[in-house]
């Protein structure tokens, strides 16, 4: 009928343009062998371009665009430290004065030469004004007797050589750039970049797409096939970056779904590099509420935590049980430290024992944006129920959870999911401290627990690392004892980092457990 | 002609005891999309009501997790497989009804029992009442419903009760207007003229005059949003602004199979399927509805 | 007619003004600290007492209100706590790409459901009548990120034709752009020859317009069905078949040019669903809209973003329906503007 021709025509030129597009997108695929630009998926959202105040997500870029004076190596590397932008250091005996020889011929990305004085300006803006200033909460002062040569004096003895290695409050700006921001706070924040690293910011389209480009005058070189450019898309989801991957659109997608894992490893087309990581999940007690303020009943929970199936359902395997709250692999992490292993019966007794073996009610708190989280609670609150306890789980945006945790604490949440990570790998000043130590006001020590002999502990060690490391670990091992036999929370799982990449692509050196959350563009190599 | 009226119980109203609601029924019970609408709708309250007698596995259908058993395809067992769990889907599909109807028809009788009542006393009245009746809604109307949802949802923190919360705010103001137009419509007729003179009291007049013939309206209005709702707590769902785990519910369940929709597609199907079901079932009665009891606004 | 136009320009500012203080006040009331939003979750005491000064978070809200009206009259909406970038200036990149989806997806509803919904109507009663009538409710029934997974699934995966996400290939958009003259990379493409690119841009926005478009063309297909049969049962149709005119032109040109003030109305309806829609396909095909920054500002709890997207949804809502009431007033006097 007539009518119908006149459908027919619309009809057709959909399907026309269909098989066009279809024709046009195959072939805009990438093949390869080009190492023009290295098309990289994450997550990592950009809060601020200042390196002075970076403090979250973006340090992904940071450490590809700025460096510090010194490189943490992995645990088991022959030597703790490799140079960065400091080719050689020493301390004096007391630990307390720290010289860095600089390296020479390094340029900034202004073409500004590297001097001991850019080094002095950068430290102390961020001792002064950065994000993570409490790094360097100890500093006294810092000489410039040559324009190669910098010396840090500490108040204390301190292990200078890590914080210096840290990715949060430790990279070296330019001169010039330090003054516009000391001026205009937002300066950098349309785009700048002023660093020593391998790769400039090209562009940045905020929330999605980053834009890196190589440093022709980086001192590193350029030899091997490196790629000159990087973009990276900012995906918030895991499953988007597979997509992604699959359809050839990016070359790498730093963050895959854990439990597709498998499957993508069957297609051949990948290779897997598993690594330890510094994040690790810890769940607080409540220990100012009753109940939970009676140690047997936090050990009973501890008893009762499925461990396993949480590294199963949370971590897809790709997770070792804790030990403690110290991730594995970081000082003073300690393989003497105890662990509880699930006991339903041994966790029941506990609880009779302390007069509450007909259950109580609780509310666990986890951050509702946090996947892994959502996926492991439910676990948590059906073990539990095997003993009585009732588990009412609440989800809340990590914001709203940490705000009603450090409120009254009488008010507060009876367990508290958190997912944490140190600012520079000494777990003993950080992750002991901060999630453990007593605090008069709750910060993250969001167990409210107080224990003098604790505090003694790791007060003391702290003090000490900086002069002797062997010593500061036996104290730290004394406290991490105490922090298994009161429970005051419930160490869950130390992460681990997983990186799928295609069988073209060589990333050995590009990630390192010191530094989570980066990859390092420069070491990604096409191999053959 | 006149007629002599003694008591208002002789009030003559339009469509009542004229057979229309029976009449109503007859007809529908003859077209098709009516009994595939209304069945579909019956069938799923049913599964809502018996979810733990229909469940193969009620706890589970609940949230109780079975670690070892995750992840398995559709069997004999598992006829529709089990979430990343190991739960089985079929359990928290039937359990997911209780959410999805309890919710949207808590939200939309809400709605209605806020709305309707506002609305009527300002288009009865009149003046300044009607004034600021329609200038709050205004605001209310001023945004997509689902926008509002969601921010609202967020702010107070998701839950299913405060994403249900965040929806009748959204939703009760296109009652309140409803109402109010229908009777601003019906505030002339004759009838009600005669009732007041006769000194009939107002609340009378509302309840017995004007509710009586704004029900039709009100009533297709209801049935087709409540399928809209559907889809806004499932939308709300997946984006996580509304039920939390490990409650239940068919929003919640499409995005958390999301990550394993290609090799693991049933954990995101059939729930997403039975989203689609449901609110088929009430655009259907509400076309039918719409086409026997108001032609007036037939085919919209 | 002025009048009218006055007094709803009014209202819809007064409207506007409840909305951002209403939204304001939310947001503050929740407990979530801003400062700690601005900074990370891991800064320490110190650092964000520093920022809370920095920032003015200290001073009494009332203040604070007054300075963010104030600003808002001047056109700064205020800078995300998350990216440190101005709201205005994120939510303007962010548009073209949500509109030009918006767009694409309603002139694909039309473009579908108009000659559907007249086929409906002129073979009444008859399997094509009753198909698109099944289609039509399937369209209207089915939700918007399921649709988005099943069509994603289907044509990327299993039979890999199409780019499952984004809005174009990261070769072209960082080695050869398309040059930005609009904002639509289909029109700038277009207008500069750049042959790839339009290519790249219509095979990605391909799957997220369909998804969007299933809703709007179900909608479509059942208002134009609807207004044809009224149209075409009325006394001027029937003469001027008895007058012998072909049937083709009855059909296409006396009755859908009156069939259309009623589809307005429809594409009216359908563009508010359609903003809040977007959010959906935006996320399930990582386009990078204004529903991925809605998305990424309530998760954090940004607030001045939160308040920015509600603007912004609020002013989007209020002109679509004031312009959908004058054109109806223009087309169909009868329409009374009350």
């Amino acid at each position: 009928m007539r009518s119908r021709r006149k459908l027919w025509i619309p009809a057709a030129a959909v399907a026309v343009a269909l098989v066009a597009a279809s024709a046009g997108w195959t072939s805009t695929t990438r093949t390869g062998g080009s190492t023009e630009l290295l098309r990289v998926a994450s997550t990592a959202q950009v809060t601020t371009w200042d390196p002075i105040k970076s403090f979250s997500t973006e340090v992904l870029y940071m450490a590809n665009l700025y460096e510090p004076l010194v490189y943490a190596n992995p645990p088991g590397s022959s030597t703790a430290f490799r140079p960065g932008l400091a080719t050689s250091w020493s301390r004096t005996a007391n630990g307390t004065t720290w010289t860095f020889h600089l390296r020479h011929g390094v340029t900034f990305h202004d073409g500004e030469p590297l001097t001991a004085t850019a080094v002095k300006d950068s430290i102390e803006a961020a001792a002064t004004r950065g994000a993570a200033s409490f790094i360097w909460a100890a500093l006294k002062s810092i000489s410039t007797p040559d324009s190669y040569t910098v010396v840090i004096t500490m108040k204390a003895p301190t292990r200078v050589d890590l914080i210096a290695s840290s990715e949060d409050g430790a990279w070296i700006v330019c001169p010039a750039a330090l003054a516009a921001e000391a001026k205009d706070a937002q300066y950098f924040e349309s785009g700048k970049d002023c660093g020593t690293g391998p790769y400039m910011l090209k562009s940045y389209s905020a929330g999605k797409q980053v834009v890196l480009t190589a440093y022709s005058h980086y001192w590193g070189g350029w030899s091997g096939k490196r790629y000159s450019n990087v973009v990276v898309e900012i995906t918030p989801e895991a499953i988007v970056q597979q997509q992604m991957l699959q359809s050839g659109q990016v070359d790498l997608a730093l963050s895959v779904p854990l439990e597709n894992i498998n499957q993508l490893m069957k297609t051949g087309k990948y290779r897997l590099q598993v690594r330890q990581s510094t994040r690790n999940y810890v769940g607080f007690f409540n220990t100012t509420r009753p109940p939970l303020n009676d140690p047997l009943v936090r050990q009973a929970l501890s008893y009762a935590t499925p461990y396993r199936d949480i590294i199963s359902v949370g971590a897809h395997g790709y997770g070792t049980q804790a030990r403690g709250p110290v991730p594995r692999g970081i000082f003073p992490w300690s393989a003497a430290t105890p662990q509880y292993t699930t006991n339903i019966a041994k966790a029941k007794a506990l609880l009779e024992q302390s007069g509450h073996g007909d259950g109580f009610p609780m509310t666990l708190t986890y951050a509702a944006e946090n996947q892994d989280e959502a996926r492991y609670a439910p676990l948590i609150k059906d073990a539990y129920a095997k003993i009585g306890v009732t588990v009412t789980l609440k989800p809340i945006l990590f914001n709203q959870q940490w705000a009603l945790a450090k409120g009254d604490p009488k008010k507060a949440q009876d367990m508290f999911l958190l997912q944490y990570w140190p600012t520079y790998s000494d777990a003993g000043s950080d992750n002991l401290y901060s999630l453990f130590h007593s605090s008069a006001k709750p910060f993250f020590n969001l167990s409210y627990w107080k224990d003098p002999t604790y505090d003694k502990l790791v007060d003391t060690a702290a003090g000490i690392t900086g002069s002797s490391a062997a010593k500061a670990k036996a104290l730290y091992l004394k406290a991490m004892t105490i922090l298994y036999d009161q429970a005051p929370g419930v160490y869950l799982y130390d992460m681990k980092t997983v990186l799928l990449t295609p069988k073209n692509l060589q990333v050995i050196n590009a990630t390192n457990i010191n530094y989570p959350f980066v990859t390092f563009f420069y070491a990604v190599q096409q191999v053959g | 002609m006149s007629v002599t009226i003694d008591s208002p119980d002789q009030l003559p109203a339009p469509y009542r005891s004229t057979g229309a609601t029976s009449r109503a029924f007859r007809v529908l019970r003859r077209k098709p999309s009516a009994l595939l609408g209304g069945g579909i709708i019956v069938f799923i309250a049913f599964v809502a009501l018996a979810a733990p007698v229909l469940a193969p596995y009620p706890a589970q259908g609940r949230g109780l997790a079975d670690v070892p058993a995750r992840d398995l395809p559709p069997s004999s067992l598992h006829w529709f497989g089990t979430d990343h769990l190991g739960r089985d889907v079929l359990s928290r599909v039937i359990f997911g009804a209780r959410p999805a109807l309890g919710v949207s028809l808590a939200v939309v009788v809400l709605a209605v029992l806020v709305g309707v009542p506002l609305g009527m006393i300002a288009g009865y009245r009149g003046g300044w009442l009607d004034e600021a009746l329609m200038r709050v809604t205004d605001i209310f109307l001023a945004f997509p419903p689902l926008l509002l949802a969601m921010v609202i949802s967020a702010l107070l923190g998701a839950s299913l009760l405060h994403a249900a919360i965040a929806l009748v705010i959204s939703w009760w103001p296109w009652y309140a207007r409803l109402a109010r137009t229908v009777t601003q419509s019906l505030k002339h007729e004759p009838f009600i003229d005669a009732a007041r003179v006769f000194g009939v009291r107002e609340p009378l007049i509302l309840t017995r005059h004007v509710l009586r013939n704004a029900t039709t309206p009100i009533l297709v209005q209801a049935t087709v949003d409540a399928g809209t709702v559907i889809l806004a707590v499932g939308a709300l769902a997946f984006l996580g602004l509304a039920a939390q785990p490990p409650t239940p519910d068919w929003g919640l369940m499409v995005a958390d199979g999301r990550t394993t929709v290609i090799t693991e597609w049933w954990i995101s199907m059939f729930p997403g399927l039975a989203i689609f079901t449901l609110v088929l079932g009430f655009n259907l009665l509400g076309d039918v509805l719409r086409d026997v009891l108001d032609p007036r606004s037939a085919g919209r | 007619m002025s009048r009218w136009v006055v007094r709803r320009l009014l209202t819809s500012l007064l409207t506007l003004f409840f909305i951002t203080t209403i939204t304001f006040a939310l947001a503050r009331v929740v407990p979530s600290n801003p400062a700690v939003v601005y900074i990370g979750p891991l800064a320490r005491p110190a650092e964000i007492a520093r920022v809370t000064k920095e920032l003015g978070l200290d001073r009494p809200l009332y203040v604070q209100y007054v300075d963010y009206m104030r600003d808002l009259v001047h056109g700064n909406w205020g800078t995300s706590l998350a990216t440190k970038q101005p709201v205005l200036g994120g939510i303007a990149s962010r548009l073209p790409a949500t509109l030009e989806l918006i767009l694409v997806a309603m002139a694909m509803a039309v473009a579908v459901g108009i000659p559907l919904g007249v086929l409906a109507a002129h073979r009444k009663g008859k399997a094509a009548d009753t198909g698109a009538r099944v289609g039509a409710v399937v369209g209207i029934s089915m939700p918007v990120f399921w649709l988005g997974l099943l069509l994603q699934v289907l044509a990327s995966q299993w039979l890999n034709i199409l780019p499952p996400t984004s809005r174009q290939s990261l070769d072209v958009a960082v080695l050869h752009p398309v040059t930005k003259i609009t904002g639509f990379l289909l029109v700038d493409a277009l207008v500069t020859g750049d042959w790839s690119g339009l290519q790249d841009a219509a095979t990605h926005i391909l799957l997220p317009a369909i998804t969007l478009a299933a809703y709007p063309a179900a909608l479509v297909t059942r208002m134009t069905r609807a207004a044809m049969l009224d149209v075409l049962g009325q006394d001027y149709v029937r003469t001027a078949r008895t007058f012998g005119l072909g049937e083709r032109l009855v059909l296409w040109q006396l009755a859908l040019r009156n069939a259309i003030p009623s589809t307005l109305t429809v594409v009216g309806l359908s563009l508010a669903y359609l903003l809040t829609g977007s959010f959906f396909v935006e996320i399930v095909f990582d386009w990078p809209g204004i529903g991925q920054y809605a998305t990424n500002a309530l998760l954090n709890l940004d607030y001045p973003a939160i308040m920015g997207i509600t603007i912004l949804g609020a002013t989007a809502f209020l002109v679509i329906n004031f312009v959908v009431d004058v054109l109806q007033a223009r087309l169909d006097p009868r329409v009374r503007l009350q």
